[in-house]
C-alpha cells in the first residue's frame, strides 16, 4: 500500500486517536497500564498476545472492554474458552448439514472464528492436537481451510489466556507463535481500597449497561496504523545503518546486549521469528506512542518474551533494572 | 632483574600517555591502571588502559594532548581487541550495567576484560609498590637509560602474538564473568566456578544430559549484577 502525502494526516490522527484511547482505558483499571499498551501494540502490530494469571486477575475483562471501547459489532468479536474436549466446529463453526447432505464439506463460519476481527481464547493451552492445528494456521498464514480451499480470516488480533504455560514439545509452536505473553498479577495486596472501589463501580456499570469507555477510536484506526507501519515505517528503519537499525545507536547496543543475554545466560529461547517480530513490536510501539523515537519505554517489550512461566517473571525484573541504566 | 627506579617509572608513565594520547589521567583511572600494577601487570601500558577505557565509557578518563600522533601497534591491538569473536558484547554490558558511566563499576568489568587478554609481558618492567607511588611525587622524571618507545613496541609486538596464537575470543562464559564482576567474592569462588564449567564442558562432550547448574545459572544472571 502507498501512502500518499494527504493520508499521513489521517494515520496521524488515527494514531493519536489509539493514544487517547490508551489514556482513556487507563482511568477504569488498576495497574493495567503495561498491559493496555501492549494490547494497543500488539493490536495495531496485528500481533497474537498470551495472558498469564490465576483466574480473576481482569485477563478476559481487559479484552472485553478493549473491543466495547472499540464499537465492534458483536459478530467481528470472538470468545471462547477451550477445554480439552474442545473440538475445531466449536471454534471454526459447525459443518453445514445441508451442504453435506449434497456432497460438500463446508463449515457455517458466521459467528465464529474465521469471521472475527478480534479473537479471544480462554484457556488456549488446554486445546487439543486438532484445534492446535487450525490456531497455528489461522494466527501464522491468517487463513483457515474450507473443503481443502484456503480461505482468509479477517483477524486483526488474538488474544489469550492461560493459568500457565505447559512445558509439552506440541505447545512449542504456539507458544512461539505469542510474541507477547504478559503476566496479570493480583493487585489486592498493593491496592487493597481502590480494587473494592474500582471493581464495585464495573459492577454497577455492567448493571446499568453503560459503557463509559466507548471512544471515537476504532478497530479500522488499528488496520491504518499497521499498515502504514509496515509498509513504510518498517522497510525505512531497516534501511538504517547496523548500529543505528532501531534509531538510536545506544538503544540498539542495548537491544542486541538483551537479546545476547536473554539467549546466551538466560536460556530463553529466541528464535528467528521472534527477533523480527520484536522488532517489528518496538518499532510499533514507537510510532504510535513516541513519535518513532525507540527509547528504554520501547525496549521494555522485550520484558514479556520469555517462552514459559519461569522465563516471564524471572526477565521481566532483570531487563527493566538494567534498562534503569540506559538514560 | 632490575626494578626500575621511580623516575623512570614515572617516564615510563608519562611517555605511554604520551604517545597514546594523554597528558595526564584523572584519578579513578590513574588508580585502576595502579592497581593492574599492583596485580602483577607491570607491562601494562597505561596509554593502552586510557584508550580501552575510553572506548567503552561516555565519561573522559584523562586530559588529552592537543594532538597525537599515531601508534599503530597500539592502534592494531585495540583494533584486534574491538574486533575479536564476542568483544560486541562488551559495549552492550557496559550500557547494560550503567558502567559506561559509573567509573566504579567500569573497573571491576575492565579488570575482568584485562584478565582475559594476553598478558602484557616486558622483561624491564619491574618495580615495587612503594616505587611506584613515589613516582608519582616526583617533580621530574628522567629516562634513566629505559627506553619507553622501544619497550612499548616490544610489548604490543608480544602482545599481538600472544593474540593471535592463541585464536584470542571472548567465549560465552568469559562475558558471563565480565558482565557479573562482583558475582564471586574470592578469587578462589571464581577459581572454582572456571573449573565447574570446564568440567561441565568437558563433560558435556560424553553425554546427552543437561546438568542442573547450567539451569540454575539463568536465575543466578537474573538475581545478581
Amino acid at each position: 500500500m502507498n501512502f500518499e502525502e494527504n493520508n499521513t494526516d489521517q494515520i496521524n490522527a488515527a494514531r493519536a486517536r489509539i493514544c487517547d484511547y490508551y489514556t482513556r482505558l487507563n482511568e477504569f483499571f488498576l495497574k493495567r497500564s503495561d498491559l493496555l499498551k501492549l494490547m494497543m501494540v500488539a493490536a495495531a502490530a496485528q500481533e497474537p498476545m498470551l495472558f498469564i494469571g490465576r483466574p480473576g486477575t481482569a485477563k478476559s475483562l481487559l479484552v472485553s472492554v478493549f473491543c466495547q471501547g472499540l464499537g465492534m459489532k458483536q459478530d467481528d468479536y470472538f470468545e471462547y474458552m477451550l477445554t480439552k474436549f474442545t473440538e475445531p466446529s466449536e471454534i471454526m463453526g459447525p459443518v453445514d448439514i445441508n451442504e453435506l447432505k449434497g456432497g460438500r464439506y463446508l463449515r457455517k463460519v458466521a459467528g465464529h472464528l474465521p469471521t472475527a476481527k478480534i479473537a479471544f481464547l480462554d484457556e488456549i493451552f488446554k486445546a487439543n492436537s486438532a484445534i492446535l492445528n487450525v490456531l497455528l494456521t489461522v494466527i501464522n498464514e491468517r487463513k483457515y481451510y474450507q473443503e481443502g480451499k484456503p480461505l482468509p480470516v479477517p483477524l486483526v488480533c488474538m488474544f489469550a489466556a492461560s493459568n500457565e504455560i505447559p512445558d509439552f514439545g506440541e505447545f512449542d509452536a504456539l507458544k512461539d507463535r505469542f510474541i507477547i505473553k504478559a503476566e496479570t498479577l493480583p493487585v489486592r495486596d498493593s491496592c487493597f481500597h481502590e480494587l473494592i472501589r474500582t471493581g464495585i463501580s464495573f459492577e454497577s456499570r455492567v448493571h446499568n449497561r453503560e459503557k463509559p469507555w466507548k471512544s471515537d477510536c476504532t478497530l479500522d484506526d488499528f488496520v491504518l496504523v499497521h499498515d502504514y507501519v509496515v509498509s513504510t515505517v518498517l522497510p525505512a528503519a531497516v534501511q538504517r545503518d547496523d548500529r543505528v537499525i532501531l534509531g538510536d545507536e545506544r538503544v540498539t547496543t542495548a537491544f542486541k546486549a538483551i537479546i545476547s543475554v536473554l539467549a546466551d545466560e538466560l536460556k530463553v529461547e529466541i528464535t528467528d521469528r521472534k527477533l523480527i517480530k520484536l522488532y517489528k513490536l518496538i518499532m510499533t510501539q514507537a510510532f504510535i506512542f513516541n513519535g518513532g523515537n525507540v527509547t528504554r519505554e520501547e525496549l521494555k517489550i522485550l520484558c514479556y518474551c520469555g517462552n514459559n512461566f519461569s522465563d516471564v517473571r524471572k526477565i521481566k525484573d532483570y531487563i527493566e533494572e538494567r534498562l534503569a541504566n540506559l538514560d | 632483574m632490575r626494578f626500575l627506579h621511580p623516575d623512570q617509572i614515572a617516564h615510563w608513565y608519562k611517555r605511554s600517555l604520551q604517545k597514546s594520547g594523554y597528558k595526564e589521567l584523572y584519578a579513578f583511572a590513574r588508580d585502576f591502571w595502579k592497581d593492574l600494577v599492583r596485580r602483577g601487570s607491570y607491562a601494562v601500558p597505561p596509554g593502552f588502559v586510557a584508550r580501552l577505557m575510553e572506548r567503552f565509557m561516555s565519561v573522559p578518563v584523562g586530559e588529552k594532548e592537543t594532538a597525537r600522533l599515531a601508534f599503530v601497534s597500539e592502534d592494531e591491538y585495540l583494533e584486534k581487541i574491538r574486533a575479536a569473536e564476542g568483544a560486541d558484547r562488551l559495549e552492550g554490558i557496559f550500557l547494560l550495567t550503567g558502567a559506561d558511566r559509573d567509573t566504579v563499576i567500569a573497573q571491576s568489568i575492565f579488570q575482568q576484560i584485562i584478565e582475559r587478554l594476553p598478558p602484557f609481558q616486558h622483561d624491564d618492567l619491574v618495580f615495587s609498590d612503594s616505587d611506584l607511588e613515589k613516582s608519582f611525587t616526583l617533580g621530574h622524571m628522567v629516562p634513566g637509560g629505559f627506553d619507553v618507545e622501544t619497550a612499548l613496541e616490544k610489548i604490543y609486538a608480544r602482545a599481538l602474538d600472544d593474540f593471535a596464537r592463541t585464536e584470542f575470543r571472548f567465549y560465552a562464559d568469559d562475558i558471563f564473568e565480565i558482565g557479573h564482576p562482583d558475582l564471586f567474592k574470592r578469587p578462589a569462588d571464581r577459581l572454582f566456578y572456571r573449573r565447574m564449567m570446564r568440567t561441565m564442558k568437558g563433560l558435556g562432550l560424553w553425554t546427552r544430559s543437561v546438568f542442573t547448574l547450567k539451569e540454575e545459572s539463568s536465575w543466578v544472571v537474573a538475581k545478581y549484577i
